[in-house]
Parts: C-alpha cells; sequence; structure tokens
C-alpha cells in the first residue's frame, strides 16, 4: 500500500484527491470571470486576423483541405479525358465546366493543359506545404516547445492573409480569358512567356504564396531558437520541430530566386523584356519581335533551385508526423533518434545542391552531369537513414493499430516505393528513357501521395483530440484508411510501366497516338476508375471530419497517453490567452516511453519532474505544471 | 540551460556606457572614411576602361572590401554571435551555387559542344529600340 | 488509455489583457545572445541575399553568353551613381549613429540622425528617378535590350527595398516620442533592427554599383 501523499495548495496540505477538487473549484471560478472577459475580444480579431497559432493553425488547415479537395477535382477531371479520349462528360459536369472548356462536354487540349498545371501548383503551394508547415507546424510547434505563441504573432497573422488571397488570386485565373496557366506547374520559357493571361495571374499569385511563406519561415526559425521552454535543448526537441526547423531554412533560402526568376518572367510577359526569350525565336510561323538574347534554361536553373529543396519541405514534415506517431503507437523510444536528426539537417543541406538533375536532357556536359547525379546519389543516404531508423524502431514494439498508425505504417513502405524509384531518374542514362515520362509521375506521386498525404492523415487523426477535445471516429478512420491505401496504389503503380514503356507525361491523348503506348494504354481506364474511387473514400473523412468536431466522443488532454509537451496543455488550448497554465520545464528527452524502473506507466511526459513517483495521468497533470507542491506523511 | 554572463550587458551583448558607445561612433566613422576612399578608387579605376577581366576582379575586389567593412562594423557582425555566423556562411555557400550553376551548365556544354548556342544574342546596337531582328542563325558568334 | 482528470483550461496567472507575452522580445534569450527581432532581421536578411542572388547569377549567365554586352559608361551616368553610393554609406553611418545615440538615451539627436537618413533615402531615389527618366528619353527601355534589362531590374528591385527602408523609417520617425517613453529599449532594438535591413540595402548597392556601371 503505497504512503500516503499530501500536496500543499496555497497554504493548506491536503490528500491528493481533495487538491484535485479544490484546485478544478478554482479553475471554475477563475475561468467564469474569464469568459467574462474574452466575449470582449471582437470576433474579427479573434477569428479572422487572429494572432494566435492555434487558430491561425486552424484556418490553414480548413484552407489547405479545401484547396487538396480542388486540386484533387482538377486531376480527376483529367483522369476522364485520359480514360475515355474525346467522350463527352456527364451532362452536369458539361454543364459545369461551359463551352469554352469543354464544347460538346468534350475536354479541349488547352483545358486539359491548364488543368494540369494547376492541379501541380495548387497541390504542390497551397495544399500540400500551407497545411504541413502552416497548418501542423503552426498549431504544435508551439505547444511541442512550451511556448505561449509563435515569436511573431502579427507576423503570423500576415503569413496567412498572403496565402488566402494568393490562392483565390491563382484560382480566379481560370475566369480569365484563356483560362488559367497551362504551361506545367514548372512554367518553362518560352512557352510560358506566351502564353494566356493566366500565367501572369499564376506569378502573381506566386508572388503572394511566396512571401507568406518567406514570413512563416522567418517565424518558425525564431520561434525554435528562442522560445524552447527551460530544459528543451535541442537534442530533446520532437523530431517534428526539428523537421520543421530544417524545412523553414529550406524555405527561407530556396524560395528567393524563385520569386527573382518569377519577377524576370513577369518582366518577359508584360514589359517585353529577354531575359528568357533567345534570339531568332518563330512561333507559329511569325518572328518574336522581342530583342532576343535570353535563356529559357535560366529559367529552368532558377525554378528548380527553388522547386527540388520544395518537395524536401514536401517530405520533411511528413516524416516529422510519422515519427511522433509511431514513437506513440510503438510505446517505446524511436530508435536513432540521432541519426534521424543529423540525417534531416544532412538532407535540408544536400537539397540545395542537386537541382539540376531536373534537366539532365538539357544538353548538359559531362562535369556537370556527374556533379548532380553524384549529389543526388548522396541525397538518397539520409531518406534511406530516416526511412531506416524508422523500420527499426518497430522491432520489439507493442504497437497499437490505432487508425494515425495504420496511416504511419503504409508511409514506410509507400515512402520507399517513392524513394526507390527516383534512384533510376537520378542517374542520367537511365533518365534519357525516362525523363518527362509517366514513370516521373509515378515516383513523386508515391512520395507525395501515399507518403506526404498519408502522413497528413496520420497527423489530424492524432492531433485531433488535442485540437478538439474530441477523438475521430475509429471505424470510419479505417475504411478511409484501407479504401485509400488500395485505390491509391491502383492509381499509381500502373503509371511505372505506363513510362518504363515510353508515354509521356503532359499528353492530352494519354499517348494514344504513339505505338509504344499500345500495350499500357490499356491502365487508363483502371487508374482513372481507382482515382475516382478513392474520391469516394475520402467522404467517410470528410464527413468524420466534421460530425466528430461537434459529436465526437470527447477524451481528455493526453489522450494517446503521449511524451511530448502539447499534451500537457490542456485541450483544446483556448485562443489568445497562452497554452499552458504554467510554462513547463523540461527534464528529459521526448520518447521516454516504457522507461525501465518507472513501473507507474510505459510513458513518462517530457515535463514531469524527476522525483516524481506518481504516475502522470492522475493529477499528475498538475504536478507537472508545478502548480503544485508534494511530500509524503 | 546554460547562461553565460557576458561582461558588462548580457540583456544587449553589447556595452551601453558612454564611453563605449563614444569609442563605437569613432569606429563608424573611420569606416566612412575608408568606404569613401574606396569607392573614390573604385570610380577612379574604372576611368581606365581596363579589359573586362581585369575590371571585374579589381571591382570584385574593392567591392567585398567595402562590403565587409559595412558587415563587420555597421552591421556589428564582428562581434556578433556564432548562430548568425552560422545562419550566414550557410547563405554564402548557397549564394556560391546559384552564382556557379547556370554559368557553369553553360560553359560546359559550350566546351563539350562548341557553337552548340546556336542563337547568340545581338544588344551589341544598344542604342536602337526593339526591332525585328533576323532570322538567320549566328553561328559565327563569339563568347564574351 | 487514460482515466483522468477532465480539461484544464489555460487562464492567464497575472491579469488577463489580450496580448500574450513573449519572452525575449526586448532582452536576449542567454544561450543564444539574441532577442527574436534580431534573429529575424538576419534571417531575412540571408532570404534577401538568396533574392539578389538569382539576379547575379542572371546577370552572370546572359553577360558572359552574349556576344557582345556594353561597358558600364557606355550606357550609364556614373557621377550620379557615384553621388548615391555616397549617399547610402554616408546614410549608413547617420542609421547607426542615430541607434548609438537611442543607447545614450539621447532621443532628439536619435530621431536627428533618423531624419538624415530618411533624407539620403529621398536623394537616392530622386537621383534615380532623374537616371530613369534620361534612359526613356533616349529610348532605352527594359525591352531594348537585356544589359537595360538587367539595369532596370536590378536597379528597380533595389529601389523598391529602398523605398521599404524609407517607409519604415517614417514610421519610426511619427512613433518614436510615443515609442521610446513606453518602452525604451524596444524602441532602440527596433531602430537597430531596421539599421540592419539599411546596411544590407547599402551593401547590395555596393556590389551593384561596380557591376552595372563599372564594368
Amino acid at each position: 500500500m503505497p504512503p500516503k501523499r499530501q500536496v500543499r495548495v496555497g497554504t493548506q496540505w491536503m490528500y491528493a484527491r481533495d487538491a484535485q477538487r479544490a484546485l478544478e473549484e478554482a479553475i471554475r471560478v477563475a475561468e467564469e470571470e474569464h469568459r467574462e472577459r474574452e466575449h470582449q475580444i471582437p470576433f474579427i480579431r479573434k477569428y479572422v486576423f487572429s494572432t494566435d497559432h492555434k487558430w491561425i493553425g486552424i484556418q490553414y488547415a480548413i484552407t489547405a483541405l479545401t484547396f487538396l479537395l480542388i486540386g484533387f477535382s482538377l486531376m480527376l477531371l483529367m483522369r476522364w479525358q485520359l480514360a475515355f479520349p474525346g467522350k463527352p462528360f456527364p451532362h452536369f459536369i458539361a454543364q459545369f465546366l461551359g463551352q469554352s472548356n469543354a464544347p460538346g462536354g468534350v475536354m479541349l487540349p488547352e483545358f486539359y493543359n491548364q488543368l494540369g498545371a494547376m492541379h501541380g501548383t495548387i497541390m504542390v503551394f497551397l495544399a500540400i506545404v500551407p497545411l504541413a508547415v502552416g497548418a501542423f507546424g503552426n498549431y504544435v510547434v508551439p505547444l511541442q516547445i512550451g511556448a505561449p505563441d509563435m515569436a511573431f504573432p502579427k507576423l503570423n497573422m500576415m503569413s496567412y492573409w498572403c496565402y488566402l488571397p494568393g490562392g483565390l488570386l491563382m484560382l480566379s485565373s481560370f475566369l480569365f480569358t484563356g483560362g488559367a496557366a497551362n504551361s506545367g506547374w514548372t512554367s518553362y520559357p518560352p512557352l510560358s512567356i506566351i502564353a494566356t493571361q493566366g500565367q501572369t495571374i499564376w506569378i502573381l499569385g506566386m508572388v503572394l504564396l511566396i512571401t507568406s511563406s518567406l514570413l512563416g519561415s522567418v517565424n518558425f526559425i525564431v520561434t525554435i531558437f528562442q522560445l524552447r521552454a527551460k530544459g528543451l535543448t535541442f537534442m530533446r526537441l520532437p523530431f517534428f520541430v526539428w523537421a520543421q526547423l530544417v524545412t523553414s531554412f529550406l524555405l527561407l533560402l530556396a524560395f528567393p530566386p524563385l520569386e527573382a526568376a518569377a519577377i524576370l518572367q513577369l518582366m518577359d510577359r508584360v514589359a517585353g523584356t529577354s531575359f528568357f526569350l533567345p534570339s531568332g525565336l518563330v512561333i507559329s510561323g511569325t518572328p518574336l519581335t522581342n530583342a532576343g538574347g535570353g535563356n529559357p534554361l535560366l529559367w529552368q536553373h532558377l525554378f528548380w533551385f527553388l522547386a527540388h529543396p520544395e518537395v524536401y519541405v514536401l517530405i520533411l514534415p511528413g516524416m516529422g508526423i510519422i515519427s511522433e506517431v509511431i514513437a506513440n503507437n510503438t510505446r517505446k523510444p524511436l530508435w536513432g533518434y540521432k541519426s534521424l536528426v543529423g540525417a534531416g539537417v544532412f538532407l535540408g543541406f544536400m537539397s540545395f545542391v542537386v537541382w539540376a538533375h531536373h534537366m539532365f536532357m538539357t544538353g548538359m556536359g559531362t562535369v556537370i552531369s556527374a556533379f548532380f547525379q553524384t549529389t543526388t546519389m548522396i541525397i538518397s543516404i539520409p531518406s534511406v537513414i530516416i526511412l531506416t531508423a524508422l523500420i527499426i524502431s518497430l522491432w520489439g514494439a507493442s504497437i497499437r493499430f490505432t487508425v494515425p498508425m495504420l496511416f504511419a505504417l503504409a508511409f514506410l513502405p509507400m515512402f520507399g516505393i517513392g524513394g526507390l524509384t527516383g534512384l533510376p531518374l537520378g542517374l542520367a542514362a537511365a533518365d534519357i528513357h525516362l525523363h518527362d515520362t509517366y514513370y516521373v509521375i509515378g515516383h513523386f506521386h508515391y512520395v507525395v501521395a501515399p507518403g506526404t498525404i498519408f502522413a497528413m492523415f496520420a497527423g489530424i487523426y492524432y492531433w485531433f483530440p488535442k485540437a478538439t477535445g474530441r477523438q475521430m471516429n475509429e471505424k470510419l478512420g479505417k475504411i478511409h484508411f484501407w479504401l485509400s491505401l488500395i485505390c491509391i496504389n491502383c492509381v499509381f503503380m500502373p503509371m511505372f510501366y505506363q513510362g518504363l514503356a515510353g508515354v509521356s507525361r503532359r499528353l492530352y491523348d494519354g499517348g494514344a497516338q504513339y505505338a509504344h503506348a499500345k500495350n499500357v494504354i490499356g491502365s487508363n481506364v483502371f487508374i482513372s476508375s481507382a482515382a475516382w474511387l478513392l474520391l469516394v473514400a475520402q467522404v467517410p473523412f470528410i464527413f468524420n471530419f466534421f460530425y466528430s468536431m461537434f459529436k465526437g466522443k470527447r477524451v481528455g488532454a493526453n489522450h494517446w497517453d503521449a511524451t511530448t509537451l502539447e499534451w500537457a496543455a490542456t485541450t483544446s488550448p483556448p485562443l489568445g490567452h497562452g497554452n499552458f497554465v504554467v510554462i513547463p520545464t523540461v527534464y528529459r528527452g521526448p520518447y521516454e516511453y516504457s522507461v525501465p524502473g518507472y513501473d507507474a506507466a510505459d510513458f513518462l511526459p517530457q515535463n514531469v519532474p524527476d522525483d516524481t513517483a506518481l504516475p502522470p495521468a492522475s493529477g499528475g497533470g498538475m504536478l507537472a505544471h508545478g502548480a503544485v507542491a508534494q511530500r509524503e506523511d | 540551460m546554460t547562461e553565460h554572463a557576458e561582461h558588462a550587458d548580457h540583456h544587449h551583448g553589447h556595452d551601453d556606457s558612454p564611453e563605449a558607445v563614444k569609442k563605437e561612433i569613432r569606429k563608424y566613422l573611420y569606416v566612412f572614411y575608408a568606404l569613401a576612399v574606396l569607392t573614390g578608387v573604385t570610380v577612379w579605376i574604372s576611368t581606365f576602361h581596363l579589359p573586362i577581366h581585369t575590371a571585374v576582379i579589381i571591382a570584385l575586389v574593392v567591392a567585398v572590401t567595402k562590403g565587409s567593412l559595412v558587415a563587420a562594423f555597421f552591421m556589428h557582425l564582428i562581434s556578433e554571435r556564432k548562430l548568425i555566423y552560422a545562419v550566414l556562411v550557410l547563405t554564402v555557400f548557397f549564394f556560391g551555387m546559384l552564382m556557379w550553376g547556370p554559368w557553369h551548365h553553360r560553359y560546359d556544354a559550350e566546351r563539350e559542344w562548341p557553337g552548340y548556342d546556336l542563337h547568340a544574342a545581338k544588344p551589341g546596337a544598344a542604342a536602337e529600340p526593339a526591332e525585328q531582328h533576323p532570322q538567320q542563325p549566328d553561328k559565327s558568334h563569339k563568347s564574351h | 488509455m487514460t482515466a483522468h482528470a477532465e480539461s484544464l483550461h489555460a487562464v492567464e496567472g497575472h491579469d488577463a489583457h489580450h496580448e500574450i507575452e513573449i519572452p525575449y522580445t526586448v532582452h536576449a534569450r542567454p544561450d543564444t545572445g539574441l532577442y527574436n527581432g534580431k534573429l529575424g532581421i538576419w534571417l531575412f536578411l540571408a532570404s534577401e541575399v538568396m533574392l539578389f542572388g538569382a539576379l547575379f547569377s542572371t546577370l552572370i549567365l546572359l553577360r558572359t553568353s552574349a556576344p557582345t554586352w556594353p561597358r558600364g559608361w557606355e550606357e550609364l551616368n556614373i557621377t550620379l551613381a557615384t553621388i548615391n553610393t555616397f549617399n547610402l554609406i554616408a546614410s549608413s553611418v547617420t542609421v547607426v549613429l542615430a541607434w548609438a545615440n537611442l543607447r545614450l538615451g539621447n532621443l532628439k539627436r536619435g530621431k536627428l540622425f533618423l531624419g538624415i537618413t530618411l533624407l539620403c533615402g529621398f536623394i537616392f531615389m530622386g537621383i534615380k528617378a532623374v537616371e530613369y527618366a534620361s534612359k526613356f528619353q533616349h529610348h532605352h527601355y527594359p525591352s531594348t535590350n537585356n544589359f537595360f534589362a538587367t539595369y532596370f531590374v536590378m536597379t528597380g528591385l533595389h529601389g523598391l527595398h529602398v523605398l521599404g527602408g524609407m517607409v519604415v523609417f517614417t514610421y519610426l520617425l511619427l512613433t518614436a516620442d510615443k515609442w521610446y517613453a513606453k518602452n525604451r529599449d524596444q524602441f532602440t532594438n527596433r531602430v537597430e533592427v531596421t539599421g540592419l535591413y539599411w546596411h544590407f540595402v547599402d551593401l547590395v548597392w555596393i556590389f551593384l554599383f561596380p557591376t552595372l556601371y563599372l564594368l
């Protein structure tokens, strides 16, 4: 029978149970007084131009998920044309698209190109990065480091309010004459220079998005360096925070060259300059009247200088989320924390010196080609280290097959496939055959779709209880998971075969005009059907997400019995008032699960003082906050 | 968490005492004079109309010197924290990659396939406004 | 799963006001030795190095691949640009003197130097306007050729940065009295941070000037 422990509340000593009640009463009273004052924050300042990182995170999440759905829908339209080339859409869709995009219900090639360019742009810049960094980063990072908010809350607000208008501007380009941007998400000149109005809108939208990203990255880096709680040294940070830190450095230093390039392309389009236009260019029999002397490859260099680090921006936060979920659901520390951190940092650094592997087919000399092949091969190493560490973390684990964990487990082989299929692309000789084919599409979609997006789902299911105080429905979650996993593989696996056969990407007819596509083009119906089924698979998720917000089962502050600091904050921390009763102090690393010699529970949160023998769950929350002292009687 | 005691004022990382600030002000003025002189020098040298490669090297050396003075003394980099140095070193490295990449790509391709850049620029007639240019590829151009 | 107490709501320990206290806004954090704004501005400047870097890279590629390219003095007004160079360097001195005076507690002199800095900014933009007008008069536009395209874009972007700095200096001057009284250290920091940005703008010009005009 353990000795009766007494705690001191104010000037009185009482038993723990009574102390708990006394504190709760005090808090209830304070809450009521607080609610009176809370009503005084005007709605606009609280919910529209909020400076609270939690609400901004939620704003980013809702907006990004909406863009994700839109971007996905664009592709679903394209898949109709690919599955049934030249066949009219079902009537209601044809009506929605209108005569200018699909006369007689049949998609125009020009519209197909718009859909392709905007699908890529929306997915990368309006959906994934804002979700991974803007939503998850904003909501979780300050909580995980024990900070009251981000370092620059007003800047944070401005970040979001550059992102939303930028995104809306991008979308609005569909309504302009000539439609949206249609030169690929890569916007290569000279095509993008002579393209329709939508391209100019694309450029202006990008400028807004890059600004948003820049402000955000400064904020994240300063926050992580400056606002860590006492005791939270760098090697005690959750890997998620490390991932966000490296990601922010990538955004900070890689985006500006694209901003400059966007300005140059804008000048070429509207001011008649020739940064990217070579001399003697003839379009449809008419020579261009620009001065010439420009270099289309200059755009490619400046674009890919960003766009390669950008793909690591796409994957790193996801890896961070997966790490958190795996540690939590294996009930043991991550294997190789130091390797993970080292690999993550090295990956970030290397990502700046590989960009021209996207340009192997532009006429590269052997020296520069060798350089970029070498760096590209080297950069596969840290990725493998990270994946290996996560896989080894499963060894000997007590795995809880919660919905977040299912997505995390699927991430591992999916990212493995994505990564491995990238290797031939990084070797110039193989790239000769594979460049600009469906193989490339298969490769990068495996990394982003069952890779990053699955990680995003894992994060949503995982942190939903923290943000809302309610649980998402497990059954619906499992349906969502299994259907998505099967469909997504059906969509992208056949693309490797199409690519190996030589089918180029961005073809309106899906390759039908080429003899080499004959044997593989049949998969298009299969792929498209799987894609439409994938949309259906998201319905349980969307329903679950909104329904659970209001009617989900209520849960406590630390629903998953996790160790990191965000779980020490209250459930659904209220807006505008900081995150913790008392700013936590950190005493140990982030993944102290199943600690030998500690039998009270199979986890020991970072912020529980060393001399506490009480299990972290019962009343330990208050003790952990240092709100009360304790003694034995 | 380590707390190092700075010698004078650990809140600001520098000394706010009047003597120290006055000394700094004197330093700023010396740097200003140096910068003014260097500016004069670089303009004067440019009047020699040196061949381009020599001119570039001299101009860069002077510019880097001037820039270093501004960075070290006006921006206090000389007494700044390691973290800032680390960020800047990283940035300078990536900046270097950006300077090198596009140029070397073209240089390497030109070396391997001389004359591959068929349509060279014709900005030599700089005074004329933009007009129609002839269509023949100019195979006899010289790289600058 | 956990069988633990119901949610605790975060309540401010002291009387609630809507502004959250962000630590190290004014005073340096001991282990990094920096206050938030200073780290923030250096990170921003790092990104600006990459921004102008892309333009320098553009210039290098286009110039080295062009068969002919005018020398700076053939097309541009070196006298005006030299004046502007001295002007900008002087403004760098005045802004750091402003900061030094604020540290000494001398608000009036601090404001004076801030004002001179702002004036230098106006002079810079004025001279730039004269230069551009003269170019347009001679029918030299960005579309004329890549020499002018790079000239206009690089000096134009730099000019926008000068303008941005001027806007901030104006704001600082207008709010100096209020902020200095409210939180002297925070205001001094803001001047330091703006000064760092301004020095960077000067730094870019130090490289831009010889590259465009003297080579």
